[in-house]
Formats: structure tokens, sequence, C-alpha cells
């Protein structure tokens, strides 16, 4: 393994494509729905633990996490939406924790083209599929609440000849939310890539360990809270009206 | 041959673009976390016991600002690996 024939395997580094299986007439990623599947049962699993022990009384330390994370994601839900914005709660929790899981997935070794548990962020079509899911969530919210003269309306507000451009914001929102994250954690992957085949052997461990720090202690968190609190002010400006 | 020439020409310009996205993206980012950064900075300093709320913030600016270099890196992934690695 040495480094040019890492770089020359890394040069097939292809944006969407994985090794791929046939299901059913569908073409699947295989390995990222796997680690999108442990990641989803490591959320459930975590999910599930700490409601069998929850107690009343003094809160073990898994509890005593969960309720911060809660407490805050509520209270950041509060102060934009208001009471009606409950229901958007648990929507935020679980992009938070699965979006942060998925992205420490990309922390655990598990070879490199393939890879067996790569994180399912970095794929393009994981990102979009989120974005998506999200996005059609607001609008449909929006024209339940707002009603759809409102929402049409809304196009041509403030001025109408701004139209084109609130068009592009509206478009540009599901774009911008799907490529942050995968921008942020594909190139996480392709700098692990380049470590290995670029550093000498004894530098290897060192640039690993301290990428892998970076990645996992600062853009993991914050990538998937920008993804959730994004999620809280397009729910905000579809529920409460901007103007 | 003249294929071969016109794929060198893309691969040649691909890497060019490439290298541009990546180079004002950076600037961008840099500038943008600067600011950001600047702005925390001074805001500690006039008021000590805020320092909890701006960092929240400064992140929150940090991982928006960080985007576009992001966005410009997926870019440059689809033009030198995509549009002229045939």
């Amino acid at each position: 393994m040495s480094g040019l024939g890492l770089l020359a395997n890394a040069g097939s580094i292809t944006v969407g494509n994985s090794p791929t299986i046939k299901l059913l007439g569908l073409t699947v990623n295989k390995y990222d729905v796997i680690s999108s599947l442990v990641a989803g049962l490591l959320v459930i699993g975590i999910g599930l633990a700490v409601r069998v022990h929850v107690t009343a009384g003094v809160p073990g330390k898994m509890q005593l996490a969960f309720e911060t994370l809660t407490n805050a994601v509520s209270d950041q839900v509060e102060s934009s939406i208001g009471q009606k914005g409950r229901r958007i709660v648990p929507l935020a929790m679980t992009l938070f924790l699965y979006i942060l899981f998925c992205n420490w997935l990309e922390m655990i070794p598990t070879g490199h083209a393939p890879q067996f548990l790569p994180a399912p962020t970095g794929d393009v079509n994981m990102t979009y599929a989120m974005a998506l899911t999200v996005i059609i969530l607001v609008h449909a919210t929006w024209i339940r609440t707002q009603g759809l003269g409102h929402y049409i309306g809304h196009y041509f507000r403030p001025y109408k000849v701004l139209f084109p451009i609130n068009l592009i914001e509206e478009i540009a929102k599901p774009l911008t939310l799907a490529l942050r994250l995968f921008g942020n954690i594909f190139s996480g992957g392709i700098m692990v890539l380049l470590i290995w085949a670029l550093l000498p052997w004894f530098a290897v461990p060192i640039g690993d360990l301290v990428w892998k720090s970076f990645d996992g202690l600062f853009v993991a968190p914050i990538q998937a809270f920008i993804f959730s609190l994004l999620t809280i002010l397009y729910f905000q400006t579809a529920m409460s009206g901007d103007h | 041959m003249a294929n071969d020439l016109n794929q060198a020409i893309e691969l040649a310009g691909a890497m060019v673009g490439g290298g541009l996205a990546l180079g004002g993206g950076a600037i961008g980012a840099a500038i943008g976390d600067g600011l950001a950064g600047s702005q925390t900075i001074a805001g500690v300093a006039r008021q000590p016991e805020a320092q909890g709320r701006l960092f929240t913030i400064m992140f929150i600016i940090v991982g928006l600002v960080e985007a576009m270099y992001f966005i410009n890196l997926v870019f440059m992934v689809l033009f030198v690996f995509v549009l002229a690695k045939k």
C-alpha cells in the first residue's frame, strides 16, 4: 500500500458513486446504506437506553446529557417559533443526533477504497435526500399554516420585481443545505485518503490523529448543529411569516 | 492524437478552474471567519460574561461561512474528477 498506489486509487474518486448492488430493480450504494442503518440503529438505541433508565430522582449521566440536549433544542425552537413549534422539536433532535452519528462514523477506520463503513453524509445522495425531505416539509407546513394565497404572495413581497430573487432563494435553500453538509464531510474523507497517500510512513498516524480530532470535534458537531438550526429557522419563516 | 490533445486541454482547464475555485473560496472563507472572530473578541472584551453566547453565535457563523468554501470544493471535485477525467 505505497503512497503512490493509494493516490492512484484516490484518483478514481467519484462523487456519488460507490460500490452498488441492485435491489428490487433499484441501484443501491450498499456500504452507504449499511452505515446509515448503523447510525440509525445507534440513535434509536441511545434513545431507548435513556428511556429504560429514566428516573424522576437523581438522573444518570446519559439522561442528563439527553435532557440538556433536548432543553437546548426546545429553547431554540420556542425562542424562534413559539409554542406551536413544539412539533418541530423531535425533528430537530433527530436531525442533529442522526447527522452527528453519521459524521462520527468517518472516524472509524474501515478501509480506504472501498470503505466498509463510510460516513453516509459524505455521499451526495444522502444529503440531497435529507435536504429535500426537510424543504418539502417546510413548504407543506407553510401552505398549511398560512394558506396557499399567502404562500404564493410571499414570493412577490416586499416588491413584485424581486420575484426572481425570491425564487432563487427558495431553490438555493435545499441546495446549500445539502451541499454544505456533503462538502464538509466528503472533504474529511478525502483528507484522510491524502494523508495516507502522501505523508511518509512515520507521519501518517500523527496526521491521521490530528485531522480526525479536528474533524470529529469541530466539523461534525458544527455541521449537525447548523443543519438542525437552519431547519428550525426555515420552519420559523414558514409558520410565523417573516414580515 | 487530436483526441489526446483535446483531453489534455480539458484536463488542464479543469485543473486551473478547480484551483481558482479553491483559491477564491479559501480567501473568502478566511476573511469571513476572521471578521466573525474579530467581532467576537471585541464583544468579549467589552463584556466578558457574554462569552458563552458569543461563542455560540461565532460557531454558527463559522459553519455558514465555511459552507461557501466547501461548496466550492464540491465544484472543484466536479470539474477535475467528473467532467475532465474521461
